[in-house]
């Protein structure tokens, strides 16, 4: 046959292959990828945080879906019982959102719930997000006893108080369970639990956290079980501010030091202001001390880049009144939590004037 | 040069213009039939995928089941339900509600479905869900047209059970589907103040979890969504056969593109040996004849494709009509205008008619330097013989064990091409056995027998595809009437009662109550989803009361039946499976079904497994108090009831006169008489399509047969002029050509009639067993195969004497001049 032949045939037959292809394609559709873009509804409409306000404890485990967002955050730095070298952590968080617009419904209340569970032990990294509608007993927070939980992940207390609980996490083929006990008091931030989050105060949210928390418990997957060891840190926050439009975003620290102190601090990142860094330096008996801008310097020592996204790794923090001069290192090279809106929360290690462990949270990067 | 080629072969074409006009109709009828069952086919998976993806959502999710409440439910109860299971890990479990009913947009109805669905759920699997529950909007997917006409201040409403709400927060999104589908959010939905009556669907994880144990204590139910039960593989057989004829159809129809290029290129060979003693060269004539002859196709194709599109929208209704008859799938088949689908049946007819040239091309080269006369070896008719044998030990193989339907196609191709070879050794041997006997009978007949070997080895391509339509007629119209009467048999067995009315519950009950008082026997059926638990594993099924006294027992045609089969079933210890349910679960009489009632099992043995023609589900049958206790009340039974019941009487006008006493139609009232015409008549239009298309590839074969012979006729003028010469007469010489041309059929079709029955044998055990699971007596109709053969060999008659009156219509001294 000649090759004008052999020509023709491939010709026709990569046409009719690349138009049938076309035939076939299907349109896409594509995910907002920005950082809880389209979650957070005008806040003025909602409630809004007071520093009037006195928290109450156990009614302020409960939600307030009267507020754009929530959560009740917890995140523990493990170390393996039977090798203490090995070190281990978790997070658990349970995100609410006020989603403004859709009112209550005979489905749902019209909230919606996003639960976030991160486990790294000294090889991988377990990642998992899950969504679910309010207003459903299997998403949200119940009281009597208190049951944080979405889904089949849940922290569950045995009364009405935050503690003691049993965090349970089933991924797809590990389990964690974790019983949790209060060593030490719940300790409010800012103004008696009224945190500012910005110079001018346009940004603030009310904020508790317990970060006396003894944790044991087994990790189990398919190469075994490991029985874990440690110290866990829960947060409790609710805002109408805090998500809007200018906010960049966060760093975000809790350190457990080995004298027994406990501090939280962040730095604050807004469109229209300075960054705004702030603190609370918990003594081991519970005593809370607001750190002012003033008294806290957090600098980044060090950048890393994940994908196209440049951020500080290495942190430098100074209360310079308390003796404080440490050094804040991840403790594994990539602790990014890869969800809907991917944000770094990991493990980090403290060295210089005081040493211990933590856990450090960047948003906005 | 070229444009001396061009004008030459223009002023060539317009000369002779039949052999190009052959060409164009041939490869129109190839494209038309190829185009028309493409369209169709393509229609109807269009409609196929928008019914078996439950929710439209996302290319990764797959379905592996759905959960269905066994009894109304309240939306509380539903919620509390879908809390209990998601809060058990099952996060492949999704609540989603789905609607047909219409969108307004600017007061244009459109018919749309609605899928609501638990969005938050949904972007636990997988993180690009639409709808989006962050993004707080609906989209409604629409075709390009459609989507061309709505803007951003489009009113949009929806309707649903009479009530019309506007749409909020929509986002539009084009497809190239034309129906339109709505993707909400469940909340969003629920907003829209519309009744809620969720269903959950349960997507295909890595990690298996036990659904049916979770769900042992509730009124719920799983169904496991396995690919043969959705529409795309339970009429993936119609689709396929339809596909495999309409290529019959295709490779028939060039068997006559081959023909006509053969009588193209006889016309064509002088004008090119001027070419070439002008001194063009061989590679451009041929290069600028291929060019011509693609222009011939393409023309082809483009009539075809139209006569198919217009083939397409005729056939349309009855194909929708056969697709619901056959496996009780309702489509559309609206969207008919499928423009991407030709361009490669374009490509296919070019490049089919390309490959068909490249033979008659290489022999005009040769012809054009020498003629070599064919006579056919005795060592080519040993390796006929051998493949044919070869062929049919395939063919035997691929009978006794294939179990797919692409490997029983793939014997069907086999019993056909070993059918092909076995015509290759036939006619030689036939014919030698013919001039053996005819040895002292005279010259003429003895030439007559010996020159019909050469016709044969002429026009063996269209005696081949004359074959293979004709076998493929013999086997379609035998499975057809086979199936056709075990219809009738198991119908007439099965219509017990004189009278039958069909009816939704209420009517039925009104009716029954009437009739009882009136002492008429009546008797009703009813019907749950039922899963049950064999050691092969579990499955749902169509589950049925049925009665236990002999008159219903006897009604039942059975393939098989345990000795004590009845009296089992009688006692409540065993039940009667169709042969759906046998051949597609593995089972058989004597077989433990289990299912789970309340706290404990009941055991029952499968006693007998019956016929159920047509009936694309699996089903079950019980005594009706056997039934109940598989359910709650007898209550929630009487909702499940089958909408038609079977009436004792034969007073059909008292029957009418209590049905206008309490207001219902006469319409629903059909005798026994009528309900077998009915569904007679139905059977018959279901297979309408078919026994079109199988007349049709038989036509076209006996078609392409013809050319054949116009083509040898031109070719053996020269022996005629000789003959004629010599002395034999214009009558005798007719008379011998048209005899040679008879034994040709004759022989073909003679060996097409046990290749025939063969085809029949496998498509009723094999094909039917594989693509519907179920089997009939085979039945042969002699008298409609006679038929079909005589009247294929009365119109090649006809038509081969026409032809040879027409030839040699000329004077001695015509016909003893030199031709080319």
């Amino acid at each position: 046959m000649p090759r004008v032949t052999g020509f023709v045939i491939i010709t026709i037959g990569l046409f009719a292959i690349v138009l049938g292809g076309q035939y076939f394609s299907q349109p896409q559709n594509k995910a907002p990828s920005v950082l809880y873009g389209g979650l957070v509804q005008s806040s003025n409409s909602l409630a809004q945080v007071s520093p009037e306000y006195a928290i109450g404890f156990p009614r302020d485990h409960q939600p307030h879906p009267d507020f754009a967002v929530e959560w009740w955050y917890f995140t523990s730095n493990l170390k393996s019982q039977s090798n203490p070298e090995q070190h281990y952590s978790v997070q658990f968080t349970l995100f609410r959102f006020n989603r403004g617009g859709l009112t209550q419904s005979a489905w749902s209340d019209g909230q919606l719930f996003m639960a976030h569970a991160s486990i790294h032990t000294p090889q991988t990294h377990y990642f998992d997000e899950r969504f679910a509608t309010g207003g459903n007993r299997h998403a949200g927070v119940l009281s009597e006893p208190l049951v944080i939980q979405l889904d089949n992940w849940s922290w569950r207390s045995t009364t009405a108080e935050l503690l003691p609980a049993r965090l349970n996490i089933p991924l797809d083929d590990i389990e964690l369970t974790l019983e949790l006990t209060a060593t030490g008091p719940i300790v409010l931030h800012g103004e008696q639990g009224y945190s500012r989050k910005s110079a001018n105060g346009s940004h603030a949210s009310m904020y508790y956290s317990q970060p006396f928390i003894h944790v044991a418990g087994e990790l189990q997957t398919t190469q075994g079980n490991e029985v874990l060891v440690g110290q866990g840190w829960f947060d409790h926050e609710w805002t109408s501010q805090v998500l809007n439009e200018q906010t960049q975003g966060w760093d975000w620290f809790s350190l457990h030091l080995d004298n027994g102190e406990k501090l939280m601090a962040f730095r604050m990142r807004l469109n229209d202001q300075a960054d705004h860094i702030t603190g609370t330096l918990i003594s081991p008996d519970g005593t809370a001390r607001t750190l002012p801008p003033t008294a806290l310097n957090l600098t980044p020592q060090e950048y890393a880049r994940m994908e196209q996204r440049k951020y500080p790794s290495r942190w430098r923090l100074r209360i310079p009144h308390h003796g404080v001069d440490i050094e804040l290192t991840p403790r594994k090279p990539d602790q990014w939590n890869q969800g809907r809106f991917p944000y770094y929360e990991g493990a980090v290690t403290i060295t210089g004037s005081h040493s211990g462990v933590g856990f450090m949270e960047l948003t906005g990067y | 040069m070229y444009s001396v080629i061009l004008k030459a072969s223009a002023g060539h074409a317009k000369q002779h213009p039949w052999p190009v006009l052959w060409l164009i109709l041939a490869v129109t009828a190839a494209a038309a039939g190829l185009s028309a069952v493409l369209i169709l086919n393509n229609a109807a998976l269009q409609d196929y995928q928008r019914q078996s993806s439950l929710i439209p959502l996302h290319a990764d999710l797959k379905v592996a089941g759905t959960i269905n409440s066994v009894e109304p439910m309240t939306v509380a109860q539903h919620r509390a339900f879908y809390s209990q299971i998601r809060a058990a890990g099952f996060r492949e479990v999704v609540a989603f509600q789905r609607e047909n009913t219409q969108l307004t947009v600017n007061g244009d109805a459109l018919e749309v479905t609605v899928y609501a669905v638990d969005a938050a759920a949904l972007a636990s699997l997988v993180s690009d869900a639409v709808p989006d529950p962050l993004g707080l909007v609906s989209v409604i997917a629409v075709s390009q047209d459609i989507a061309a006409r709505l803007s951003a201040d489009t009113a949009i409403a929806l309707t649903i059970n009479d009530q019309t709400v506007s749409l909020p927060w929509v986002s539009l999104a084009s497809t190239q589907d034309s129906h339109a589908t709505v993707l909400l959010d469940l909340h969003a939905f629920a907003q829209l103040n519309i009744a809620l009556q969720p269903n959950y669907v349960v997507f295909a994880t890595e990690y298996k979890r036990d659904i049916v144990a979770f769900l042992a204590d509730r009124q719920l139910q799983y169904t496991p969504y396995t690919a043969e039960d959705s529409p795309i593989a339970i009429t993936r057989s119609f689709h396929m056969s339809l596909l495999a004829m309409s290529l019959v159809m295709f490779l028939v129809c060039f068997f006559i593109v081959i023909n006509a290029l053969n009588l193209f290129m006889a016309g064509r060979s002088r004008m090119l040996k001027i070419f070439r003693q002008m001194g063009i060269p061989r590679t451009v004539i041929v290069r600028l004849l291929q060019v011509e002859l693609a222009l011939y196709a393409l023309i082809g194709a483009v009539i075809g494709i139209f006569l198919g599109q217009l083939t397409a929208f005729l056939l349309a209704p009855s194909i929708a009509t056969t697709l619901n008859n056959l496996f009780g799938v309702p489509v559309s088949l609206g969207e008919l205008l499928h423009f991407p689908i030709y361009v490669p049946i374009i490509a296919i007819c070019i490049l089919a008619t390309l490959i068909s040239a490249s033979v008659p091309i290489k022999r005009l080269a040769s012809q054009l330097s020498h003629i070599t006369p064919s006579t056919e070896s005795s060592l080519a008719v040993s390796k006929a013989l051998f493949f044919s044998l070869l062929l049919a030990g395939i063919a035997l193989i691929g009978i006794l064990f294939a179990g797919q339907l692409s490997m029983v196609f793939a014997t069907v191709a086999m019993l056909l091409l070993s059918g092909v070879a076995c015509l290759y050794w036939l006619y030689p041997t036939i014919i030698r056995l013919l001039v053996n006997v005819s040895h002292r009978t005279g010259p003429l007949i003895h030439w007559t027998f010996s020159h019909a070997n050469v016709i044969a080895v002429h026009s063996r391509l269209a005696c081949a595809a004359f074959f293979i339509a004709l076998a493929t007629h013999i086997g379609m119209t035998t499975m057809v009437d086979s199936f056709r009467s075990a219809t009738e048999d198991w119908l007439q067995h099965r219509l017990i009662a004189e009278h039958y009315y069909y009816g939704d519950t209420g009517a039925l009950l009104t009716v029954k109550e009437r009739l009882d008082n009136e002492g008429i026997r009546t008797q009703e059926r009813y019907q749950m989803n039922l899963y049950w638990q064999h050691e092969n594993g579990g499955f749902a099924a169509q589950t049925y009361s049925y009665p236990a006294t002999t008159e219903y027992l006897n009604g039942l045609k059975v393939e098989k039946l345990l000795p004590d089969g009845l009296n089992q079933f009688r006692a409540h210890r065993g039940l009667f499976i169709n042969q759906q349910l046998a051949y597609r679960h593995g089972l058989d009489v004597g077989d433990t079904l289990s299912i789970a009632v309340a706290d404990k099992t009941m055991d029952l043995t499968v006693v007998g497994i019956h016929y159920d023609f047509g009936n694309p589900d699996t089903q079950v049958l019980l005594p009706l108090n056997l039934l109940l206790q598989t359910t709650w009340t007898y209550e929630q039974a009487m909702s499940q009831a089958v909408r038609v019941m079977a009436i004792h009487t034969q007073d059909n006008i008292a029957l009418k006169q209590y049905l206008d006493e309490l207001g219902l139609s006469h319409e629903r009232l059909y005798s026994r008489a009528r309900l077998l015409e009915v569904s007679l008549a139905a059977f018959d239009q279901t297979f309408v399509i078919t026994d079109a298309l199988n007349l049709v590839t038989l036509l076209v074969a006996v078609f392409s047969l013809i050319t054949s012979i116009l083509l040898i006729t031109n070719q053996t003028q020269n022996i005629s002029g000789v003959l004629r010469s010599i002395g034999v007469t214009r009558m005798q010489l007719i008379a011998s050509l048209i005899g040679q041309y008879l034994i040709i059929a004759l022989i073909t079709a003679l060996c097409a009639l046990p290749f025939g029955l063969a085809l029949a044998y496998v498509l009723v055990k094999k094909v039917n067993v594989v693509a519907f699971q179920w089997m009939f007596p085979l039945t042969v109709d002699w008298l409609a195969i006679l038929f079909a053969m005589v009247t294929s060999l009365v119109i090649i008659s006809l038509f081969t004497s026409a032809s040879i009156l027409l030839s040699q219509s000329g004077s001695l001294k015509e016909q003893i001049q030199c031709r080319e």
